[in-house]
């Protein structure tokens, strides 16, 4: 009856614990699972990128390429850490040199990105 | 009297795991790429860059390796790499077909289908009807004010040409979904001769009829001729939430979103082994508002800010080919279903926001349309 009594304290401590920690695991958990883990890329192992046949359908060449008004001339239109990211990235210019001004600045439209990617990856690969 | 043949699951065989050694190895080891679109001149100059780029790639491998690769060394024999282009109409059956043929005929089948295309459309629905659009009083509890709003905007039923023009969209959206469990050609004779409004015949042709006559086309080539085929729809978060001023936008994606949900669990059935992958995209900086059917009269395209959550182009053609090659070992090659793959992008807010909108209760459907009513106010206001 004593050793009940010692145990009853800490019995009832471990049970309070374990319900304040259940719900954080809970939902730790159901996190996890909602979330999902990030994946090995398995695919290429079927498919070598190099043999991969590839179809790109876009509606019209602006899926390809399309006229950025943000880069109206003069001025990239892009925030300054955009651009700070783009020039690591390789992606923006800089600035729009004055010869330039007179034309429409054509970006790349995700087709288009869509298309280098592939080219990249297959070469590489 | 027999019954009908109960529909035999998985009857197709599955190939093993294993890289299938392609018979046509030197043709495609030249990163085979069909480019198709309404626009020949831009389409060429992607493929002139795509074979730049892949030569000097190939090059710079082989440098750094010091030796040169079997398909690398063929990469380099065979000459520029070839990227197809075509400028078809992908809405076009008899183009579609041409452009099959072409495929079929340069590689002999397909591994993976992007399609990227999307037309928006950012009037308001009232907007549609005729009736001009009613800017509303502020005040929540300013019910006179609103009242006043209405009689002096001028808020009347619409005439009879803004009433049908309602009606021809909502035919078109009645018949595209009776079409789901109807055949395609006898969709295309119901949804295309009941929209009147050539933009937004355009709208749905792309959002919609464009991705299913895709399906209808390259579906069969796809599951034939490919050890893992792929269909990746480039799709919109409008297509599963609630988007103010893109009513005809959200109900063409969302139909081709149901299309295919549905078409990816029905060839699963059948065993096609073809994986399909749909890419909900949140806002993307190219120039799709700019581009929208009624971007003329549409004011407040101008007036809606950028959202913080805008990706490039680039970020997101990486996000779907890493998505891609995440597909499960298994796809396509063991008895484990293939379920239809969906790519939140960014996950954040927009995963989250699906989530919360479908909850039990009132707390997340209000809070993601407070989030919509924030964003689209300025361009609701302004048109």
């Amino acid at each position: 009856m004593g050793l009940l009594e010692q145990m009853l304290p800490s019995l009832g401590s471990g049970l309070l614990l374990g319900v304040l920690l259940v719900p954080p695991a809970a939902i730790l958990l159901g996190l996890t699972v909602l979330t999902g883990r990030r994946k090995r890329p398995s695919r290429v192992d079927t498919i070598r990128p190099s043999e991969e046949r590839v179809l790109i359908l876009g509606a019209s060449g602006a899926s390809f390429f399309f006229a950025d008004e943000r880069l109206e001339p003069g001025r990239t239109g892009y925030s300054r850490r955009v651009r700070a990211r783009g020039r690591r990235e390789g992606a923006y210019p800089r600035r729009r040199r004055a010869a330039d001004k007179s034309r429409p600045v054509l970006a790349d439209g995700i087709g288009k990105e869509l298309a280098l990617a592939y080219a990249r990856r297959g070469a590489s690969m | 009297m027999q019954g009908p043949k109960p529909l035999q699951p998985r009857t197709r065989p599955r190939a093993r795991a294993t890289v299938r050694p392609n018979p046509d190895r030197a043709r495609l080891s030249r990163r085979p790429s069909c480019l198709v679109a309404r626009t020949q001149s831009k389409l060429e100059a992607v493929a002139a860059e795509c074979n730049q780029l892949a030569q000097a790639a190939a090059l710079s491998s082989a440098g750094q390796s010091g030796k040169v690769d079997r398909s690398v060394n063929a990469a380099l024999t065979a000459g520029p790499a070839k990227v197809l282009s075509l400028a078809v109409d992908f809405t076009d059956v008899e183009s579609m077909l041409g452009v099959r043929q072409a495929v079929e005929d340069a590689w002999g089948g397909l591994d993976s289908v992007h399609i990227v295309a999307g037309v928006l459309s950012t009037r308001t629905f009232a907007a549609l009807t005729g009736s001009p659009p009613t800017p509303l009083s502020t005040n929540p509890a300013d019910a006179a004010g609103r009242l006043n709003d209405r009689a002096r905007a001028g808020f009347a039923p619409a005439e009879k040409a803004g009433i049908e023009s309602v009606l021809d969209l909502a035919r078109c959206v009645e018949g595209l979904c009776y079409a789901r469990e109807r055949s395609l050609s006898r969709m295309l004779l119901i949804a295309l001769p009941s929209l009147a409004r050539p933009a937004h015949r355009r709208s749905i042709a792309t959002n919609y009829l464009g991705p299913l006559l895709s399906y209808a086309t390259f579906l069969p080539l796809l599951s034939a001729h490919s050890v893992q085929p792929t269909v990746i729809l480039l799709s919109t978060v409008a297509a599963v939430l609630p988007t103010p001023t893109r009513t005809l936008y959200s109900a063409s994606k969302g139909a081709s979103h149901a299309l295919l949900a549905s078409l990816a669990l029905e060839s699963d059935l059948l065993g096609l082994g073809v994986e399909f992958i749909e890419i909900l995209a949140g806002s993307v900086n190219t120039s799709l508002r700019t581009r929208a059917v009624d971007a003329s009269t549409a004011k407040g395209v101008n007036a809606e800010p950028p959202s913080k959550y805008s990706l490039e182009p680039a970020a997101v053609a990486a996000s779907v080919i890493e998505a891609v090659d995440c597909a499960p070992a298994s796809a396509g090659i063991s008895e484990e279903p293939l379920r239809l793959r969906q790519i939140w992008l960014p996950a954040r807010p927009y995963r989250w926001a699906h989530l919360l909108y479908w909850l039990p209760g009132d707390f997340g459907r209000r809070k993601v349309e407070d989030g919509a009513r924030d964003k689209y106010r300025a361009a609701l206001m302004a048109q």
